[in-house]
């Protein structure tokens, strides 16, 4: 029998009538994982983000360190459930919660690009687009461009040497 | 361990909800998610690099998407995709005519069109032996389906363009070969296919 993990996505295996749409990223991925949380638990405070970001799509705002990573995980989880099918750039890109990441960004730019990293770490989410406006250089070699796992491995380098991963 | 058939379930469930065309024609889930490539590559046959016109700035390079450099970026118009599958791969056009051409594999545009200016939503390529189209959904999994229709909607829009191109040209060109080595072990990588198709054949 094929491994699990070739089978398929993990965030595919959970029963439609028990997850939410917005489920779709592996649950041993999750940063939030690290914590011990339990899975229900888990679900809840991502079901509670995702409402919370519909609700307030436009603001971008955030008060304190501890409110950045859970507004992050908001914005990732929706970008993430709203692109999945999306081959487009300027859609992928130019989706609210992706651009509210970016303002994020601009005024917490460590503390975002340590969640950025490691989200790319953990779920390969492909950020390479916000994580190079934000940090304003690219580490990545030139000749580079479009290979995921090249520009994953520059980064996740480029964040060590930075103290950030 | 959840039940793999169970799970394979899941996944047609949830991408017969987005594409609904789906529903009442014959799919098969070809290989696991993966963000690595997308639709664009995939009917490049890669499966290492995304292609988009992405207009970035020169000094942040290189950008998340590949683009042939000598072609416009942030350029989203069926015919700078037509140029690229044309320069790059050696690919012609054939108006609309999505049926199966032996010797000759093809490709289909999806786009939508709005206020005269048209966007490039997506792509797929057909089956080698005529059995289908191949989509990379995005950045999720890649699937067979039947009809070029069966896409089409909100999201893609509708098929604009096919383009085709000669097995000879392929292998003239030497396009042919390497990108069927990489096809190959890709899915040899990936068995994801074969419980699928158990599925269908056993237990639909």
């Amino acid at each position: 029998m094929p491994a699990e993990a070739d089978i398929m996505p993990a965030d595919f295996c959970r029963d439609t009538a028990q997850s939410k749409e917005q489920d779709w990223f592996p649950v041993s991925k999750r940063p939030w994982n690290a914590r011990g949380l339990s899975a229900a638990l888990l679900t809840a405070i991502q079901d509670s983000l995702a409402e919370a970001i519909e609700t307030q799509e436009a603001d971008c705002a955030v008060d304190d360190t501890a409110d950045l990573e859970v507004r992050f995980l908001g914005h990732a989880a929706k970008w993430e459930r709203d692109t999945r099918f999306v081959s487009s750039m300027s859609d992928i890109v130019g989706h609210p919660s992706y651009k509210c990441i970016i303002a994020m960004g601009q005024e917490h730019r460590r503390d975002v690009l340590r969640l950025l990293l490691r989200d790319l770490r953990e779920t390969e989410r492909p950020w390479f687009t916000a994580l190079a406006l934000i940090a304003g250089t690219n580490p990545a070699n030139p000749t580079d461009a479009g290979r995921v796992d090249k520009l994953t491995q520059a980064w996740i380098k480029w964040g060590k040497k930075e103290g950030l991963l | 361990m959840p039940n793999p058939l169970r799970r394979v379930k899941m996944v047609r469930s949830a991408i017969e909800q987005e594409f609904p065309g789906l529903s009442n024609s014959r799919w098969y889930l070809k290989s696991p998610k993966s963000t690595k490539y997308q639709c664009i590559g995939w009917a490049a046959c890669e499966s290492h690099r995304k292609w988009w016109p992405w207009d970035w700035p020169r000094h942040l390079y290189p950008p998340e998407v590949y683009w042939p450099a000598h072609l416009p970026v942030g350029d989203e118009s069926i015919q700078n995709f037509v140029n690229a599958f044309v320069d790059e791969l050696g690919y012609e056009s054939c108006g609309r005519n999505e049926e199966f051409e032996f010797g000759y594999q093809k490709i289909a545009i999806y786009a939508k069109i709005a206020n005269g200016a048209d966007k490039t939503k997506h792509m797929a390529r057909q089956h080698l032996l005529g059995r289908g189209w191949l989509s990379k959904l995005g950045g999720n999994v890649d699937i067979l389906h039947a009809s070029l229709r069966d896409l089409e909607g909100d999201l893609y829009g509708k098929v604009e363009q096919v383009l085709r191109r000669s097995w000879r040209t392929a292998f003239s060109k030497g396009l042919a070969l390497p990108s069927s080595f990489r096809f190959l072990l890709y899915r040899l990588r990936h068995p994801s296919w074969i419980v699928s198709n158990l599925k269908r054949r056993f237990l639909a």
